[in-house]
């Protein structure tokens, strides 16, 4: 009959004073706890920081069309319109084009 | 959004915006509908247009006079067609003899949203991560892979009770019927207080997290999310950080966000506090149009 590991472990453990097995008990019980903590820790660590997550989806800040000085008032945009003598272009949307959708 | 992707990405469009006009950005929902000076200015200027009838929308792109009068008028995709009037337009113009600045005699409350005294800005940004079908389609590859854009607004008040850990029923009811929706491909439909079968939104020493289950009464839209946030917080309680991700299944569409992915679909949506700079700050959240109380109070 072949010996396997696992036999020849309990056999030496049953030799092994009760004292020593107390702590053999004590240290299998630690090193549970700790591949428990480290596992928890672990998922932890997987999941990217939110400020990271959050600005991989925030809008491109140096997109092209934010480079223009866009007015949001049409009276304020008129009065300029006059002291620069230039026409106004109106992007008109439904939704306001700088800040939905 | 695939004019910012598209005609307003274009160099030369650009180069004449900053050098030849006026550019002027409005939702023309609230000014079609003003009963003060700006809409009755709006309304000439479309008034002369296509789009004329003033019950329905007046969207589109316009090259108008100081004095009101229409250039023209486009509101078809692409930059070609605008580039080329917006050219001719200048080239053309001249000041028109005798006009000045518009006086604001009146405005109408009515319309006028402003942001409360100690009210935070929080930009919302949203974005489909998969599910779309492949496509040659440049304009399709624009919509599959669009960030959407809004604004949050979080009282003096709802701070303070953040920062002493509780979550207020309004701002939760708020983050959910009006911010959790897929905005990515135009204006989208808000869900109503029984679609949002629930909230749960709690922090703890900084952290918030929770769930959302939104779903309209026959299930053809709806969204399984979780919340996962931090918080920082100013010596007087007012908010320094605001982040929170949003993710789960998003499915079904609505009248204006036609042909989202099959099915149901990867929605992310990031919430972070606005420092002032961008031009979008100062907009107010798209669900406030034409009714601030419902947005403050969203369970009436």
């Amino acid at each position: 009959m072949a010996v396997t590991n696992k036999d020849q472990f309990a056999s030496h453990f049953r030799k092994v004073p009760t004292m020593n097995k107390s702590i053999f008990v004590l240290i299998a019980v630690l090193i549970a706890q700790s591949v428990v903590d480290n596992s928890a820790r672990g998922q932890e660590k997987n999941e990217p920081p939110v400020t990271e997550q959050c600005q991989s989806v925030c809008q491109d800040k140096d997109a092209a069309w934010r480079t223009v000085a866009w007015e949001t008032d049409l009276l304020e945009a008129q009065k300029l319109a006059v002291e620069q003598e230039k026409p106004l272009f109106v992007w008109a949307m439904d939704g306001h084009p700088l800040g939905c959708t | 959004m695939l004019d910012r992707e598209s005609t307003f990405a274009d160099p030369e469009i650009l180069a004449l915006l900053k050098g030849r006009f006026v550019p002027v950005a409005i939702d023309q929902w609230y000014t079609r509908r003003q009963q003060d000076t700006e809409g009755d200015f709006w309304r000439q200027i479309a008034g002369q247009g296509p789009r004329n009838d003033f019950k329905g929308t007046t969207q589109g792109l316009y090259i108008a006079g100081a004095d009101g009068k229409l250039i023209a008028y486009n509101n078809n995709r692409g930059p070609e067609r605008i580039r080329k009037l917006m050219q001719q337009a200048a080239n053309d113009y001249s000041h028109p003899e005798g006009t000045g600045p518009i006086e604001r005699k009146k405005t109408d409350v009515k319309y006028k949203t402003d942001l409360p005294d100690g009210a935070a800005v929080v930009r919302v940004s949203a974005r489909i991560e998969g599910g779309y079908k492949e496509t040659d389609d440049n304009w399709q590859k624009l919509f599959q892979s669009a960030v959407s854009r809004d604004n949050l607004w979080i009282t003096a008040e709802e701070q303070k009770s953040l920062a002493t850990g509780t979550v207020s029923e309004d701002l939760a009811l708020r983050i959910a019927r009006f911010h959790l929706v897929d905005n990515t491909r135009g204006e989208p439909p808000i869900w109503t207080v029984d679609e949002v079968r629930e909230i749960k939104l709690t922090v703890d020493a900084g952290k918030l997290s929770g769930t959302a289950k939104l779903e309209t009464k026959d299930g053809k839209r709806g969204y399984d999310a979780t919340l996962r946030g931090e918080l920082v917080f100013k010596d007087d309680g007012d908010l320094s950080r605001f982040d929170l991700f949003v993710e789960g299944d998003f499915w079904g569409t609505g009248q204006h966000t036609m042909e989202p992915p099959p099915g149901k679909f990867p929605l992310v949506i990031a919430f972070t506090l606005a420092d002032g700079t961008d031009l979008g700050d100062s907009i107010p959240p798209h669900a406030s149009r034409g009714w601030i109380d419902g947005y403050w109070f969203p369970r009436r």
